[in-house]
């Protein structure tokens, strides 16, 4: 990859990479420190890694920088769950709003499987590939990940 | 006693009614009933038809309890074809079961609605920061050159004494030579006050060692101090050595090495030098000093020097 098709990957994908990371992080700032991180540990590799494959290898990048985050700080999850009152009272606006909540509460894995399923339109293989997860795995994921979600939705239209 | 009484008759009742009952059995429920005219069964009603379902009413909630393996599967049909993978004969058993039980259909409404979808009003707004330019050289390249690069400051830094460098100062290296026992070391001249701190360190660092050369006579201490680099600025006319470089008594012999300018006017600092020491008697055949320059790095050599009587 040369330094138009870096620049080139920035311009496309950086957007991208940052919402996959925001979703998980829930904090722009360590949001942007990741991405950025990703480019310029992928800037150092530049040479190793084609623009073909660019795409999966930054949110492979992505995803492993951004589960050293969340050891690193203190997770959101956790402190929700700390701290119930600070989502159980607030109004749900819409589907999409209600889709997030219930997204929080997933696992990580099923999290950035589902992510990159609906957000960047990967196969199961190219997820397998950017998690390292075989495609038996992926599938089982998505649908763990799925069903979650329409159970809690469910669950909140029953209570509404 | 006989097998029909009035505590086992309704069962022999049902079984009479279900046609299960043989000669004999019916035979005796028969006797008994006629003995007990109160009991009031009417034989020709028969109350399995009185107690049966209408056939054309259903429990609509059936399908919520039912537990089939069909409707085990009805997720899995669903998500195989949000995710586009379904066979056209799973998609007509998803079909099949939501008309076999409608309340599947709002089951495949929620899991549609688990479809996210990305804000695309969210944006990574650090793009500048990571833009290469297409002047700026590959990463392995700078790897590389940064690797001669450090190679070659390691270098440098043994050969300044490993002395890390400070912002705007030149490096010198600062060699005291033996003493020779003869040096009163106790009158230093009062004029080397001008950098108090770096004379009283090297005071110090000298009286430490002044000890240590008379009991060695052969020691010798390096010291390393930073000199101003528009100490020997080109520019200046007036090229002035620091008066806190002077040697003093307890420095008979000093050598200063510093990074200069190539048009360094080194018959300037040697005049300079002469006035310096005006003051102070060499031992080193009335020399009071000497300058070399080689290329940038320039040396400045004090001799020796007694005091004045």
């Amino acid at each position: 990859m040369n330094v138009k098709e870096y620049n080139q990957c920035v311009r496309l994908f950086s957007d991208n990479i940052y919402r996959f990371v925001l979703k998980h992080l829930k904090n722009e700032d360590l949001a942007q420190d990741v991405v950025q991180d990703v480019f310029e540990k992928v800037w150092v590799k530049a040479e190793d890694v084609s623009f073909e494959k660019a795409k999966s290898y930054l949110f492979q990048a992505a995803y492993n920088t951004m589960i050293d985050a969340i050891r690193r700080e203190d997770r959101q999850a956790r402190w929700k769950d700390e701290n119930p009152s600070a989502e159980v009272h607030q109004p749900h606006v819409d589907v999409k709003q209600i889709v997030n909540e219930a997204l929080d509460r997933l696992p990580e894995i099923q999290k950035s499987v589902i992510l990159l399923r609906d957000y960047e339109g990967y196969s199961y293989e190219e997820i397998g590939e950017i998690l390292e997860l075989n495609e038996s795995q992926v599938k089982v994921y998505i649908f763990r990940a799925r069903k979650t979600l329409k159970d809690y939705l469910n669950r909140l239209e029953l209570i509404v | 006693m006989s097998k029909v009484n009035v505590y086992t008759y309704e069962m022999y009742l049902l079984d009479f009614f279900e046609s299960k009952l043989d000669a004999a059995d019916t035979q005796e429920l028969l006797h008994f009933l006629r003995q007990h005219p109160e009991l009031d069964v009417d034989l020709a009603t028969n109350p399995i038809d009185v107690y049966a379902l209408p056939s054309d009413e259903i429990f609509v909630g059936k399908g919520a309890l039912l537990k089939n393996e069909r409707i085990d599967t009805f997720s899995d049909l669903v998500i195989a074809e949000m995710e586009g993978c379904g066979t056209p004969e799973e998609l007509n058993e998803k079909k099949e079961l939501i008309a076999m039980y409608p309340h599947l259909k709002r089951e495949e409404e929620l899991f549609r609605k688990t479809r996210l979808e990305a804000d695309l009003a969210i944006r990574f707004n650090r793009k500048e920061l990571i833009l290469q330019t297409n002047k700026g050289l590959m990463p392995q390249l700078r790897y590389w050159i940064g690797a001669a690069a450090s190679v070659l400051f390691l270098m440098a830094v043994y050969f300044f004494n490993q002395r890390k460098p400070i912002a705007g100062t030149a490096y010198a290296k600062h060699v005291e030579q033996p003493v020779s026992n003869d040096v009163n070391i106790t009158e230093a001249p009062t004029t080397f006050a001008v950098n108090q701190t770096v004379v009283s360190s090297a005071a110090e660092k000298s009286k430490k060692s002044k000890v240590e050369k008379r009991n060695e006579s052969q020691s010798t201490t390096i010291a390393m101090e930073a000199i101003p680099l528009n100490t020997f600025s080109p520019e200046r006319s007036d090229v002035v050595i620091p008066k806190a470089k002077k040697p003093s008594q307890e420095e008979p012999s000093s050598t200063y090495m510093a990074m200069g300018e190539d048009k360094l006017d080194i018959q300037a600092i040697n005049t300079q030098m002469e006035k310096l020491f005006a003051d102070v008697d060499t031992t080193d055949n009335g020399k009071k000093g000497f300058t070399i320059r080689i290329g940038k790095l320039v040396l400045l050599h004090f001799g020796p020097r007694k005091n004045k009587p």
